[in-house]
């Protein structure tokens, strides 16, 4: 049995679960449970209800990674006996790991901060930060786990949905995202100028993610535009991602599904864990990120997109330089993780 | 002996390329002192870099140092405003000199073309060396140095000069 433990809400945003479900879609995985804090609700779930399992009643909440890793162990040492348990979350580090590696056929961490400390049998951390300065953080890595510990590093573990339907390819100009969770009404003033354009009606979709708290509101603001389409909860982003000329996005788990996809991109970086450098980004194949407080030049932003649009040909030559290659990808998952592979 | 070489700038180096020019040692003698804002980059990036013909110009493979040359026609004429970035946070009057002699072997190729050069007047290396690259002062009577200084935007802090290929 396989069992995942991730963050999974509205402060945590959907990256964790879109990892894991590209882990599970790339190793054909059929048995699983994730467990979480709290059950999800929104419908974008719904495909995994009976996978899903709460570590907390109601009332109760995380405390820390002592009470989390017991309760953890009481709740799956009484439902399987051989198990296999993947991690993916930023509030459970070595000690959680610690204490429940012994209970454990194997314990793997996917992780994006390349100098924290582990105790697992299997390390992934697809970050491009790996490209060029592999062996040195795969020493401080060593230094920093137990021994025997398998290192997947770098884009070719590249962990995102691949796989879409070309007959459902939606059409757009623009597309807005900002994460699970985020508020897309971050880009408010920036998508109202774009609709505005007299010369072109530019069709814009604007992506809302399952754990975004006012989809309603956001409807509301945009009633009026009738060039702007609202995707809400969508399962899959590639079908819009392939169809639109310019994405619009943080800098999340999307900049690899723009990446492989090769959608012109423009980024911003809104969390603290978005936190690669440009050339790191580069090595993705995005030369134009931003901070989010650039945010606040509304009006150069439009011109920027306007010519992102214009030059959309010329970054298009820039991106042919990077390649994720899914099935090298799904390859290497399968070799490493070979006692997964369902 | 130092072997200098040349490599165009190619897109991908858009970031790369605003370091350079937000280097303190560029910004000093420039007429934009302050730090260039990302988003201003990616902006004249798309929209003036690519009409630019610019190259980077390498000592023992390492970029020192960046030539830039606006080409645009003006009336009857056609025009060169060339440039010089560092990429290193300190350069030698030797590299400099070697830089300024590769980009006037590049202007000299161009043909019935007057190129202009702005330098600014506390830039006391360079104000002595124009003259070794046959560069002449554009003085203010002459017919183009109203709409040059206009067109280039270029402030009286700064001295003009000129010379025909």
């Amino acid at each position: 049995m396989i069992i995942f433990r991730i963050d999974l809400s509205i402060k945590h945003g959907l990256g964790h679960y879109n990892r894991i479900k590209s882990l599970i879609k790339y190793l054909n995985i059929k048995k699983y449970q994730i467990i979480v804090d709290k059950l999800p609700r929104a419908s974008f779930f719904k495909n995994d209800k009976d996978n899903f399992l709460a570590l907390y009643e109601q009332g109760h909440y995380f405390k820390n990674e002592k009470e989390d890793s017991k309760l953890f162990l009481k709740i799956i040492k009484s439902k399987y006996k051989n198990f296999v348990v993947i991690k993916d979350s930023y509030r459970l580090g070595y000690y959680w790991e610690k204490h429940i590696y012994k209970h454990c056929k194997k314990v793997i961490v996917i992780d994006d901060f390349p100098k924290s400390k582990h105790f697992v049998d299997c390390y992934i951390n697809y970050s491009p930060f790996f490209l060029e300065n592999k062996n040195q953080a795969l020493k401080e890595l060593k230094k920093n786990n137990k021994k025997n510990c398998v290192f997947l590093l770098g884009p070719t573990y590249s962990l995102f949905n691949s796989s879409y339907n070309k007959k459902e390819k939606m059409i757009s100009d623009f597309i807005f995202y900002n994460g699970g969770s985020g508020n897309i009404l971050i880009f408010e003033k920036i998508i109202k100028k774009l609709s505005k354009n007299k010369k072109n009606l530019f069709k814009i979709i604007l992506i809302v993610g399952p754990f975004a708290q006012n989809y309603k509101i956001i409807c509301q603001k945009f009633k009026k535009y009738k060039n702007i389409k609202i995707l809400h909860q969508p399962q899959n982003i590639l079908k819009a991602l392939i169809g639109t000329k310019i994405f619009i996005s943080s800098a999340g788990v999307s900049i690899f599904e723009s990446s492989f996809l090769k959608v012109p991109t423009l980024l911003f970086k809104m969390n603290d864990n978005q936190n690669l450098v440009d050339k790191n980004y580069e090595q993705l194949g995005h030369y134009f990120n931003l901070e989010k407080k650039d945010l606040k030049f509304s009006d150069k932003i439009v011109n920027l997109i306007n010519l992102m649009l214009k030059n959309r040909n010329q970054i298009l030559k820039m991106m042919s330089k990077s390649s994720i290659v899914i099935k090298k990808i799904k390859k290497n998952y399968r070799e490493h993780l070979s006692f997964i592979h369902g | 002996m130092d072997k200098f070489t040349i490599i165009p700038i190619e897109d991908t180096l858009i970031n790369k390329y605003l370091i350079f020019k937000n280097l303190f040692i560029n910004r000093k003698y420039s007429s934009k002192k302050n730090i260039i804002k990302k988003i201003d980059h990616y902006q004249w990036w798309l929209q003036k870099q690519k009409k630019r013909k610019s190259f980077f110009i390498l000592k023992q493979k390492k970029k020192i140092f960046i030539s830039t040359s606006d080409h645009f026609k003006f009336k009857n004429y056609r025009f060169i405003y060339s440039g010089l970035l560092s990429c290193l946070s300190e350069t030698n009057l030797f590299d400099l000199l070697k830089a300024i002699k590769i980009q006037n072997n590049y202007l000299d190729k161009q043909k019935n073309k007057y190129c202009f050069i702005s330098i600014d007047k506390n830039n006391r290396v360079l104000m002595h060396h124009w003259k070794y690259f046959g560069y002449s002062p554009l003085e203010n009577k002459n017919i183009f140095y109203k709409d040059v200084k206009n067109i280039l935007n270029i402030s009286n802090n700064y001295d003009i000069f000129y010379k025909k290929v």
